[in-house]
């Protein structure tokens, strides 16, 4: 248009730069930064706090050390399977080991998680700026012990994987390729060799449940069965007599496994369980272990029973007369008490009249329930929730002084000091009140099958058996007790790893 | 020189954005011509034309006429107005001063062309080039919809809306050309000038504060070439919603209307009975060996349905008082609405009351002022339990055991029988009966703009909006003992959540029209700053009657998060038409976003489009039977950085605690970095080419439109999977981070036909859409796996595939004998008749992991939507409806109603058994040795379906009668909505949309909120 020529305009508009990037940048202010965290000690410790978290998750001390450990073995039936966890626990028992089986998942996750973040702290603990030289070498003790035993139940179970000792980018975890079982067992002796020499041998009552010295020789005698190394095992184990561990009497033998006697005398490391956290069914969160799906109460949980077929009955074929360790382990119906905390009173299994929703099959005498985690104080199978689904609060044991003098025993025996081994077998059996009448002193491989055998009782249902039998090459025993073994040695890498990650 | 930012800096909002905005204009010279106002009113034959365009030739300023065919447009001395409507001759008035009141009534058989509102401005149709399309407000409130986004569906090629649940309230999934992304894909919303980003949300949609019949337009900028104005928002298209105002020198008019209708279930769940339930059950425990579990089946009988219990016929209903006016200087609108829907289910509900006021005033001929301001507060009531899970409420009680009645003898909820057999679940109606706190969502929406006209062709607008929302949400638990069912802590959360988002913005807007030169030129800036703080608190008390929670709870849990965004913005658009003929638009914005790192920060997306008026060319005939012609054709880019704020660094997550001292409910706190940071993270780029045809025939009753799309992502923001390793699993998840990476394409073709024509009395519309989708994942860097059920993935994208589709094993029939199962290669051991047989696709003898394949696609081959409106007498009759087509559904629900292993209730089918052969239902077996769950195409349906959505039958009463009340107009009208569905989908529905909004979880039904079928009854006066 023709107004066109007398407009003359000018539009201007001033932005410094400095302003528009001050006005475009946000800090995330929900929590302390990758440059910021670590720089305290409180932070430190809240960093190796983190690190035991995945102890309590679902593949490793929540319940995946009984599906995996016992699971596919001799100590246990598995009739029944349902929900989301049920059929993977049941396939585990039937060896259809399936990639896909979320236990395979969880275990290497949860292990991964820890090991993460063990390598976090042990990257950074130089950053910490108020601390001593103590308290560093405490937690750098307690990350390099929990680091070990992340590692040891990785490649106990895998056999070769990752092996990962520092903090890694996106693209070289997407890409690792696994390393030969021996380095990994090499690296999780030398962390608890340098971790036994940080660590002290006890707590204050408010940090009960961290890595000790003890606890670090103990993994590390067990550590040294795997790799063979006798001599080694048997001198880490010896460790302990020194550290003032005890073996408590047969009569508190089962109270070690139902809430009554945690961090016992006898406790060299267990995970601590606590109630009023709540997530009980959850994989990772709450503080309470899945092991309610044990109990002969809730309706839909059958899983992982003491071995029972008309074949094969654990209890005639495994425990002695006046073996104190049966009642504290296998709970028969319509013989064995229980005490019931609702009514205040000790009754024979299953008293109806005090509870009468029990499974129809536990009604059946003589039939086999775990005693193993069954709480002693049932007012634990109630407490809390929406449901009848609550956590159990009792700590799982993952070293006991037991299984260290049994680490002894077998490794004294296999480098042929059979009479030494013959005297830390005698600390077992005379605890749970048998003698050592016809235990050859002079015969290695009567020494060790009594070893082994007593090794099974001792520490049934406490996620050792499978392990035991693979170490020992035995697990083609298992047919003969009924299961249906096809030759698996290591459990396979989870499926979705291998969708990430071509090079495994 | 004006120092703006005095002007509009002032409030304490804006305090941070005046640190950023120095703005100066500089002015030299100005012409003093003012505008004239012309106001009139059109007409035809029969009376006044409500929604007649009035347009500025060559430029984009345009009105539309009210109600009485009133209008008022700004305009120079010597413009010509071009006054329009569908069916009529446009007509040409030249504005002279003398006469500001102009009255014309225009010829049928005219020109067809409208206004439409394009972003930050309006154009007139025939001049647009990008792919716009506009929905007249009149055809979306036959819809009862709480929501607008709801009655979006079936409307518009191109635009395919799919309800993600169905609760009064809830989520929707609105997809422009094709099914969207990996991420994030909801359009932007621009209303009344306001960009809201949503996300996709499964349970409340997030424009549910927004009361639809506020609306006075919706425009839907589909293309890169339209929406690039919006630049780094604009990746999934634009919706662009301009809310009602009043007319210079309307009178006043009130305007009331009440709706009030029914719903009930449209489908239902057909179960086992009472009987059957435990027949059933008595054969699976009897089967392995076990003891059966009831006795004397046969008195049982019906048991409870327990869908026909949770269910019930709700009430809805709608009831808008509006006010509305103008004089020479100023207009208003305001209104008052409350929409109330009971759910279906029990205690869902959706309830709205909002209050809008518009307002504008001329203060001189240069200078105007104007504002929106809304108030609203909605509450939503939904379901408690997950979403298409197994603990969702629907399925917990669908699946609820037949054999425990509602009520027990004393009119009491039933308790569970604590016999060994029921799991401790508590009665549905128990849960569904606890009292609940909805939340409600308080929120205040105001903008204020002033307009100053520079130069009679020049004008300066700055808009300054501010937005300030409150979420309350509460919950309370109870303490019950129901048999096994119990519950021993009252649990107590409350949350608040606080947000505040302002947005400043600043355009200059310049027309120039030489000869048969037209040329628009507008520039403008903004700047957005985004606040959300929330606080949740938790904890259990044993015993009833908290109302608070203090520090004498358990487990007592505070969560309190902070997020902050900011965006900033310049803009330019150049409109150019040549003789009316040939048309361009050029597009640039720059825009900067606090989402990524400091050297990624900003993006540059530009977009250019053409058109040809073909019919405006002399060798064209325009007395043939087409009437008009015109070719289009786009290209732009758009950004996307819809993606969770402070990725490019990373924090500290806690909650990895550890109770040392192993004292109950004591824990120490863990706390490592949760995630790895991406520095490099930056802009997704969305390129986007379109090509359309527009034309007119038979006198301008027969439309017709077809377009091309082809949208390309690059650079996506994605999740990307990471490996156990990294440590960042939770669960069954692996660890995530969101990269740059991989590309997908969405294309198809979009016609949309529209017939105009009256037969004797008779006035009637036809019209039809339909849109194809393809859509190709072009590069990824691994397979995403969504959707965990029985712990196993249901979907699966990846390279070379779609979105999300079913990943599984191909089912085969069943076993019918020992034979068949020896031959076939090993599924299990136990494997038996009766089993389903899954196809060996690697033929290794062996069914597993490597025989899965992909199994079905829940993206439709193409959407649809038709309607129809007649008007005969006083009567009018208007049929909605819309379908999908060639898509598929993975029945999650049915793979839980046939779960052996599970004690719950079943669907109502008779398994396989050797009397029982000719059937798809595998074997009755408790612990399912073949693993008959297993995702399998067994599961996967045909979800194609056509649904006839709204039938309404209105009637206005006589001019006449109704001034006899002292009203303008009366209508009444009925509708139903839901009527018809169409489909072979053997589940409850087949709109299942998409799970949590994703569009990798599409197509999944695992008992989604049922549709309702809704009566109504409605009344609108005006006054």
């Amino acid at each position: 248009m023709k107004r066109l020529n007398y407009i003359i305009l000018c539009f201007t508009v001033f932005f410094l730069a400095c302003e528009q990037e001050e006005f475009l940048t946000k800090t995330n202010k929900n929590g302390l930064n990758s440059d910021t965290f670590m720089t305290s000690e409180k932070q430190a410790i809240e960093a190796v706090n983190a690190v035991y978290d995945p102890l309590n998750h679902k593949g490793l001390y929540r319940y995946g050390f009984i599906v995996m450990g016992e699971g596919p073995s001799d100590n246990i039936i598995n009739p029944w399977a349902d929900g989301r966890t049920g059929p993977d626990v049941k396939a585990i028992h039937d060896f259809i080991w399936n990639d896909t089986n979320q236990f395979f998942w969880l275990r290497w996750a949860g292990c991964y998680k820890g090991i993460y973040r063990a390598n976090y702290v042990l990257e950074n603990l130089d950053k910490v700026n108020n601390s001593t030289p103590e308290k560093v070498n405490e937690l750098r003790g307690q990350a390099l012990f929990l680091r070990a035993l992340y590692y040891f139940n990785l490649v106990s179970g895998y056999g070769d994987v990752p092996l990962v000792t520092t903090i890694l980018t996106s693209d070289e975890s997407n890409n690792i390729s696994t390393s030969p079982a021996a380095e990994v067992w090499a690296q999780i002796d030398s962390d608890l060799d340098q971790a036994a020499s940080l660590l002290p041998s006890s707590y204050s009552q408010g940090e009960t449940g961290r890595a000790t010295k003890g606890a670090a020789f103990g993994l590390l005698s067990r550590v040294r069965l795997w790799t063979k190394d006798y001599a080694g095992a048997a001198s880490a184990a010896a460790q302990l007599d020194n550290l003032g561990y005890q073996l408590v009497s047969i009569d508190d033998y089962i109270k070690m496994f139902d809430g009554r006697m945690e961090n016992s005398s006898e406790s060299v490391f267990e995970t601590q369980l606590v109630y009023g956290f709540k997530a009980y069914w959850h994989d990772e969160r709450g503080e309470t272990s899945n092991l309610m799906s044990l109990f002969p109460r809730i309706s839909w949980a059958q899983y992982l029973r003491p071995r029972k077929t008309d074949s094969y009955d654990i209890v005639n074929m495994l425990f002695e007369n006046g073996d104190g360790r049966r009642e504290g382990s296998i709970l028969i119906s319509g013989q064995d008490q229980i005490y019931y905390h609702k009514a205040d009173k000790v009754s024979v299994f299953p008293d109806t009249s005090i509870y009468k929703d029990w499974r129809l099959d536990v009604l059946v005498p003589g039939a086999y329930q775990t005693r193993k985690f069954l709480p002693y104080d049932a007012t634990y199978w109630t407490k809390g929730g929406r449901f009848f689904d609550n956590g159990v609060s009792i700590n799982v044991p993952v070293i006991r002084f037991a299984e260290v003098i049994l680490n002894r025993a077998e490794a004294l025996a296999e480098n042929d000091k059979l009479a030494e081994a013959w005297t830390q077998l005698e600390r077992i059996r005379s605890r749970a009140g048998l003698s050592m009448d016809g235990i050859s002193n002079s015969n290695k491989t009567a020494l060790l099958d009594q070893i082994k055998k007593d090794r099974r009782i001792e520490l049934i249902f406490e996620g050792h058996r499978w392990g035991d039998l693979k170490r020992w090459g035995e697990l083609n025993t298992l047919n003969s007790a009924g299961l249906n073994y096809s030759g698996q040695v290591d459990w396979p890498i989870p499926a979705q790893e291998k969708a990430i990650n071509p090079n495994l | 020189m004006i120092q703006l930012k005095d002007i509009f800096f002032g409030t304490q909002i804006f305090q941070k954005l005046k640190k950023v905005l120095l703005f100066t204009i500089l002015m030299v010279g100005t012409n003093l011509i003012g505008q004239i106002a012309v106001s009139g009113t059109i007409s035809d034959s029969d009376g006044p034309l409500p929604g007649a365009s009035i347009v500025v030739q060559g430029s984009n300023v345009g009105v539309t006429t009210d109600f009485d065919g009133n209008f008022t447009i700004e305009a120079n001395e010597g413009d010509i107005l071009e006054l329009s409507y569908v069916g009529f001759k446009t007509q040409l008035v030249k504005v002279d001063s003398n006469q500001s009141n102009i009255s014309i009534t225009l010829e049928s058989d005219s020109q067809l062309d409208e206004v439409v509102v394009t972003g930050y401005g309006a154009e007139i149709r025939s001049q647009i080039t990008g792919a716009v399309a506009s929905i007249s407000p009149a055809e979306m409130s036959k819809n009862t919809a709480a929501t607008l986004d709801n009655a979006l569906q079936g409307k518009v090629a191109g635009v395919s809306v799919s309800a993600n649940n169905s609760t009064p309230g809830g989520g929707v999934s609105v997809r422009i050309r094709g099914v969207g992304g990996i991420g994030n894909s909801e359009p932007l919303y621009v209303i009344d000038g306001m960009p809201i980003t949503v996300s996709g949300n499964e349970n409340s949609s997030p424009l549910a504060s927004i009361n639809p019949e506020d609306i006075e337009s919706i425009s839907i900028l589909k293309d890169a070439a339209s929406a690039a104005i919006y630049g780094s928002r604009a990746a999934n298209g634009v919706v662009l919603i301009n809310t009602k105002t009043g007319k210079r020198n309307q009178k006043s008019e009130v305007a009331v209307s009440v709706k009030y209708g029914v719903q009930s279930a449209a489908n239902s769940f057909n179960m086992m009975n009472a009987q059957k339930f435990a027949d059933y059950r008595n054969l699976l425990e009897t089967s392995a060996g076990r003891p059966a579990i009831f006795t004397n089946t046969a008195s049982l009988g019906e048991g409870t349905d327990w869908f026909d219990a949770i269910t019930r016929s709700a009430e809805i209903s709608d009831i808008q008082a509006s006010f509305t006016g103008g004089s020479e200087t100023g207009s208003y609108f305001l209104s008052l609405g409350h929409f109330k829907q009971e759910g279906i289910v029990e205690s869902s509900s959706f309830e709205r009351i909002s209050l809008r006021l518009n307002a504008d005033k001329r203060i001189s001929d240069k200078f105007k002022i104007g504002s929106n301001i809304v108030v609203s507060r909605t509450k939503q009531d939904i379901l408690w339990g997950n979403n298409r899970a197994i603990n969702s409420a629907i399925a917990q009680s669908v699946l609820f055991y037949p054999t425990i009645p509602v009520y027990d003898n004393e009119g009491n909820f039933s308790p569970t029988p604590a016999n060994g057999f029921y799991k401790p679940k508590v009665n549905p109606m128990f849960q569904l009966s606890i009292p609940s706190f909805p939340p409600i969502v308080n929120s205040f929406r105001a903008n204020v703009y002033a307009e100053y006209k520079i130069l009679p062709d020049l004008v300066f607008k700055t808009s300054a909006f501010y937005t300030d929302s409150n979420t309350s949400r509460k919950e309370f638990g109870s303490i019950y003992n129901l048999g096994t069912a119990v519950s021993t802590e009252q649990s107590i959360l409350k949350q608040q959540t606080q947000s505040y988002n302002a947005l400043i913005e600043n355009t200059l807007n310049y027309r120039l029209n030489i000869d048969n030169h037209s040329l628009s030129l507008l520039v403008g800036q903004s700047a957005q700053s985004i606040e959300r703080e929330s606080l949740l608190a938790s904890g259990d008390y044993t015993e009833m009657g908290n109302n608070t929670i203090d520090a004498l709870a358990n487990a007592i849990n505070i969560a309190n998060v902070i997020n902050e965004e900011s965006y900033m913005s310049f803009f330019g658009k150049l409109n150019y038409v040549f003789d009316g003929k040939y048309l361009m638009t050029a597009i640039v914005r720059r825009d900067g976003s606090s989402k990524f790192g400091s050297n990624t920060r900003w993006g540059t997306f530009p977009s250019v489009s053409v058109g040809w008026n073909v019919s405006e060319e002399d060798f064209i005939p325009t007395d043939g039977a087409m009437n008009s012609l015109r070719l289009r054709a786009g290209w732009g880019q758009v950004g996307n950085d819809r993606i969770n704020n402070y990725l490019s660094t990373v924090v500290v997550s806690s909650g990895f605690n550890y109770p040392f001292g192993n004292v109950h409910g004591t824990v120490s706190p863990g706390l490592g970095l949760g995630g790895i940071p991406n520095p490099d993270i930056q802009w997704e780029t969305v390129t986007q080419y379109s090509v359309g045809v527009d034309a007119a025939f038979f006198d301008n009753r027969l439309n017709l439109t077809a377009e091309y799309y082809n949208k390309t992502q690059n650079d996506m923001l994605i999740p990307v999977p990471q490996s156990g390793v990294t440590g960042l699993s939770a669960g069954m998840n692996p660890g995530e981070i969101v990269l740059n990476t991989g590309d997908l394409t969405n294309s198809g073709l979009e016609f949309s036909v529209n017939y105009s024509g009256d037969a004797g009395k008779i006035s009637y519309d036809v019209g039809a859409n339909l849109t194809t989708l393809n859509n190709k994942v072009n590069d990824l860097p691994s397979p995403i796996n969504r959707y965990s059920l029985n712990g196993d993935f249901v979907t699966r994208t990846e390279e070379g595939g779609s979105l999300g589709e079913f990943y599984g094993h191909v089912a085969d029939g069943l076993f019918q004998s020992a034979a068949e199962v020896s031959s076939h290669a090993t599924q299990n051991a136990r494997t038996s008749p009766g089993d389903i047989r899954f196809k060996d696709l690697n033929g290794d003898n062996v069914i597993n992991d490597a025989d899965k394949t992909f199994i079905g696609n829940p993206i439709p081959d193409f959407v649809y939507g038709f309607n129809m409106s007649l008007n005969y007498d006083n009567f009018d009759l208007s049929i909605q409806g819309n379908g999908v087509q060639g898509n598929e559904i993975f029945n999650a629900s049915n793979n839980r109603l046939l779960d052996n292993a599970d004690s719950l209730n079943k669907l109502d089918f008779t398994p396989w058994s050797a009397s029982n052969t000719n059937t798809r239902f595998p074997r009755a077996v408790s612990d399912d040795p073949n693993d008959n769950l297993r995702h399998s195409s067994f599961f996967v349906e045909d979800g194609s379906f056509m649904r006839i959505k709204v039938i309404q039958l209105g009637y206005s009463f006589q001019e006449d009668l109704a001034s006899k009340i002292g009203a303008k107009r009366v209508r009444l009208y009925s509708s139903i909505q839901n009527p018809f569905t169409f489909t072979s989908y053997t589940g409850l529905d087949p709109e299942v949309g998409n799970d949590g909004g994703s569009n990798l979880t599409s197509g999944i039904d695992n008992f989604v909120y049922p549709v309702s079928r809704i009566f109504t009854v409605g009344l609108n006066v005006q006054l």
